[in-house]
């Protein structure tokens, strides 16, 4: 007995809650008062005491079974039942293999790729950023009155000074941009590596603290000071095997002596990775100089809005247009939120794809839903029996919502392992500006999960309660009298339930349907949009020359003219060029120019172009074609007359149906330039094909020298053979010069609709799930329905009917139904697909060729699906029909 | 014979005869088999398996209700005793239960003369 006192506490103690424990002690005490009481009663009577004892617990009977009863009656404490009804449906989900996998599977798919899709939103919309205080951080920008540059202009040295000594707004303004640099440790090779030029303010302002040393002061952020730099924590790993004594160590960086005074910490990353901070050093000449190149961030102060810190912006550039017209004439100043500019354009495709995931995450719980449905109807005798057991309506419903959430909380498992898997291949969507700032990137963490638990109950509740209230509404007479035999009314009620959800799920798998076809004929668009060059065979490799040896242009010159030189000379190639902004690269610099001999725009109204500097081989290794005059030659050289190539949108803007060859173009840079148009290259999609081809100006390298140039390399074979080669030569012509992005252009080109594609390929995904998904539903209603008047059937044809007239009996409902979702579901999308028009190409959004072949994809299916069970039913033994049941 | 009652004692019957002992004062567990059995000359032996449960229930039902009490012989136990609700349940019960008896006792009396 003390034995079982002990074990029966141990129980209860585990059981944890102090409702139980009471409870199990109250058990236990009242158990043994009866069992001392029988005994003494035996003892009384004359029995022996131990005799007597043993007798009082055999009549006392089964420990186990008492107690379970007692425990059923005891309060019906919620948790008790639960564990119950867990026990019970695990049994029976056990038992019903095929309905637990078919739910499972589904579930796994809806909430796995919801879960998927989630965590992209939260790595990208909803985590805060990891700096401090986020919120008050904010971007300033530059704007062309014209609209034709960018919304968000990077702006210029003068401008920013100016703004970080007159804004009010703010309490503190850094300037920042990124730029390769080249470094030389003691001792190592040189290495190219992407740096940020930054303001002393920017990194106290993120609320970033070195790991070692410190960060460079506002002393060392001036023209003459001292030069510095703080390592990336990830450079200091990969280059200088994280040494502690880096700090106060001297490198080279472009040919300079700089010293390394801190450390940044772990995970820290802004905007690009950049591998080395350094100063902007700005000097009084900055406060007129031309050009616009920077990035400015700034914290707003304590109680001041972005939007107020916006008209002050504005109202700075409006002083500014009358301050200085010669640069800010036309132009205008903004402020916006910091994650608005690191989320860029993904914000609507993400939660369109958040959308058209929570649609088919819908159609798994009708389809779920409906199968449960179909089991219920097999399982009216067992709850029929249950409720003429005394089981409440409410204890019915209670077990079939458990068993629903079971379910859902079982797909759930399943479908966040499968998500875990997907977001290695979502990790693309981040924009790569916030991928480096969000320290931990997308995954599957706490928030994610407690989505998925949030998502789980909602669903399991969502799809069970229906099939739940059905079955608990069961009159047990009804049922029990029926039989097998169905068709009461309470199956045709389920029928109809069933119904409308097949229609609902058609009608949402309609929606992601006519979106899938929308995207894939988008894509299909921007495929089929020609670039303007030949990217197949052409390897392409970046050059950034740095060092004394090439302070002056001639000397750089040189160096790419030999370069090509040799690159020439290898074996398989065909064509070698060079660039300063290759396309696609999304590096691009523009600037205005005039027309010579056209009337000049006002101040801040003149047309802006694109220029490049390029390599007279340039044209032919890209395959670019020479429209009108001659491309560019060896004899343009510095000295000679300076000429111009310029794109065909330029030539077709200014001379609609002349030739602009032997026209003057005037722009500047530096200086000011007259250069002569001697022929026009055919349009070049820069920035991809979603963006129209700008006005370009391609000059020689020779009369606009430059030191980053991106060699174009055209092999007769594949181009990635060309890359050892490639480097060895240009290793050879000078081993202090780093070359970086050695890749054919064809990656280039598939990265250009790389978003698209993966918004087509996901949105396809869900279309599909959820035509089959759909499918399921038409398919298991109509199959049902053939059972359910099989003895109908039989009758009929044992009558003579032919098989035609059975067929379609039992296949139109399903068409009906068909129908129905259909039409709901076109129209649905109708009012919905408009929000995807961010994401479409070259298709409306209500494209009639795709909603067509949407209709007729989902009618042809729901015939099959209706189809294959009605033909069952013209197979029916009519003998065997009537027999059954 | 005894096996026989108590095998057959329903469910609701029971309910009856435990409302129906606690009308009498308030009582706990084994005192309530007791009087079942003495009360009857030891025709219903009530089982604990069954009697447990059927006070936790009825209590649920709000129809008894109980207290740890000590015994005379001054042990803790607990005592059942009967809610108004308790009250009223027993005499619809005792109601029905007469009317059901009634009747079949008229049909078993129906002579075939």
């Amino acid at each position: 007995m003390r034995l079982f006192d002990t074990i029966a506490q141990a129980v209860a103690r585990l059981g944890g809650f102090f409702g139980r424990t009471e409870r199990e002690s109250r058990l236990t005490d009242e158990m043994r008062f009866h069992v001392d009481m029988q005994t003494e009663a035996l003892v009384r009577a004359g029995t022996d005491r131990r005799e007597a004892r043993r007798q009082a617990l055999v009549a006392f009977g089964g420990r186990e079974r008492w107690r379970d009863a007692a425990r059923d009656e005891y309060r019906g404490q919620f948790f008790d039942r639960l564990g119950q009804d867990v026990r019970y449906g695990a049994r029976s989900l056990l038992h019903a293999r095929v309905f637990t996998a078919a739910s499972v599977a589904t579930l796994a798919l809806g909430i796995g790729a919801t879960t998927a899709i989630f965590s992209v939103v939260d790595a990208v919309l909803l985590r805060p950023l990891p700096y401090a205080d986020p919120n008050g951080l904010v971007m300033l920008w530059e704007h062309h009155m014209s609209n034709a540059g960018s919304a968000h202009n990077v702006t210029g040295p003068a401008n920013f000074l100016d703004w970080r000594d007159e804004a009010r707004s703010f309490s503190a303004m850094a300037a920042f941009v990124t730029s390769r640099v080249t470094i030389v440790a003691a001792g190592g090779d040189p290495v190219s590596e992407q740096s940020r030029y930054a303001s002393a303010a920017l990194l106290p302002m993120l609320g970033i603290k070195p790991v070692l040393g410190r960060l460079y002061t506002e002393a060392e952020d001036r023209a003459g000071a001292a030069r510095v730099a703080v390592l990336d924590y990830g450079l200091w790993q990969r280059r200088f095997g994280s040494r502690r004594d880096i700090v106060g160590s001297t490198v080279q960086i472009n040919g300079n002596d700089v010293t390394i005074v801190g450390v940044l910490p772990k995970g820290f990353a802004f905007f690009e990775p950049s591998a080395l901070w350094m100063p902007m050093r700005f000097s009084d000449a900055d406060r007129t100089a031309q050009g616009r190149y920077l990035r400015v961030v700034a914290r707003l102060k304590p109680g001041v809005s972005w939007q107020q810190a916006d008209l002050e912006m504005k109202a700075i550039a409006r002083r500014r247009a009358v301050d200085v017209p010669e640069l800010d004439a036309n132009w205008t100043a903004l402020a916006s939120p910091m994650r608005d500019d690191l989320v860029g354009n993904s914000r609507t495709p993400l939660l369109v794809l958040l959308g058209a995931v929570g649609f088919l995450l819908l159609i798994a719980c009708t389809n779920v839903a409906n199968l449960m449905l179909a089991r219920a109807g097999d399982r009216r005798r067992e709850m029929a029996v249950r409720v003429a057991l005394g089981a409440a309506p409410r204890r019915i419903v209670h077990q079939m919502l458990t068993e629903s959430v079971m379910l859902a909380v079982a797909g759930a498992a399943l479908g966040v392992a499968g998500a875990w898997a997907g977001t290695r291949v979502l990790s693309r969507m981040v924009p790569p500006e916030l991928d480096a700032a969000a320290v931990s990137g997308i995954g599957i963490d706490a928030r994610v999960l407690v989505f998925v638990i949030c998502v789980a109950l909602v669903t399991g509740i969502a799809f069970g309660l229906a099939p739940a209230l059905q079955s608990a509404n069961h009159d047990p007479k009804d049922a029990m009298s029926e039989g097998g035999r169905s068709g009461g009314a309470g199956s045709r009620r389920a029928g109809r339930l069933r119904a409308a959800l097949v229609v609902v799920e058609i009608a949402l798998a309609v929606v992601l349907l006519a979106g899938a076809g929308l995207m894939v004929r988008s894509l299909a668009d921007l495929r089929r949009v020609p670039l303007g060059f030949d990217a197949d065979h052409v390897l392409t490799a970046g050059v950034a020359l740095h060092g004394h040896a090439y302070d002056s242009a001639t000397a750089a010159i040189g160096f790419f003219e030999r370069a090509e030189q040799r690159l020439a000379a290898l074996p398989g190639v065909r064509a070698v060029g060079a660039i300063s902004w290759l396309p696609l690269s999304g590096l691009r610099s523009a600037s205005s120019f005039t027309v010579v001999g056209q009337p000049v725009p006002p101040l801040g109204q003149e047309p802006v172009g694109d220029f490049r500097a390029i390599t007279p081989g340039y044209f032919a290794a890209m395959g670019i074609p020479i429209e009108e005059g001659r491309g560019l030659e060896a004899t343009d050289r510095r000295g000679a007359g300076e000429v111009v190539v310029v794109s065909h949108t330029l030539a077709r803007t200014f001379w609609p149906n002349g030739s602009p060859v032997g026209h003057e173009l005037k722009y500047e840079w530096d200086d000011w330039h007259v250069a002569r148009i001697v022929g026009v290259a055919g349009d070049v999609h820069h920035d991809g094909p979603r963006t129209e081809p700008y006005m370009e100006m391609y000059l020689p390298l020779e009369q606009f020298p430059y030191t980053g140039m991106t060699f174009v390399v055209r092999s007769s074979g594949n181009p990635l053979a060309l890359a050892a080669p490639l480097r060895a030569a240009l290793r050879d012509l000078d081993p202090t010069q780093a070359v970086a992005d050695v890749k054919p252009m064809t990656d280039l080109v598939h990265a250009s609709v790389g978003d698209t594609r993966l918004d087509t390929v996901l949105f396809a995904s869900f279309g599909v799930i959820g035509l089959v998904l759909a499918m399921i539903g038409i398919y298991g209603l109509g199959a049902y329905t053939v059972q359910q008047r099989r003895h109908e059937f039989g009758i009929r044809m044992a009558l003579g009917a032919q098989r035609g007239t059975v067929l379609s009996m039992a296949i139109r409902r399903g068409l009906v139904l068909a129908a129905l979702g259909l039409a709901v579901g076109v129209a649905g999308a109708l009012s919905l697909t408009h929000l995807m028009g961010a994401l479409l190409f070259g298709v409306k959004p209500n494209d009639p060729v795709t909603f067509v072949w949407v209709a007729i994809a989902l009618a042809a299916i729901a015939a099959l699906s209706a189809w294959v069970p009605a033909r069952r039913a013209t197979r029916l033994d009519p003998v065997a029909a009537l027999r059954s049941d | 014979m005894a096996d026989d009652a108590r095998n057959d004692l329903l469910q609701g019957t029971l309910d009856m005869l435990v409302l129906k002992t606690l009308q009498l004062g308030s009582m706990h567990g084994w005192g309530i088999t007791e009087l079942l059995q003495r009360g009857s000359e030891d025709v219903l032996q009530v089982g604990q398996g069954s009697l447990y449960p059927a006070l936790y229930r009825l209590e649920r039902q709000r129809f008894i209700k109980s207290s740890w009490q000590t015994t005379e012989n001054k042990r803790r136990a607990r005592y059942y005793a009967l809610t108004a609700r308790g009250r009223q349940r027993l005499a619809d019960e005792r109601a029905n239960w007469a009317r059901m008896s009634h009747a079949i006792e008229m049909i078993l009396h129906l002579s075939s003369t």
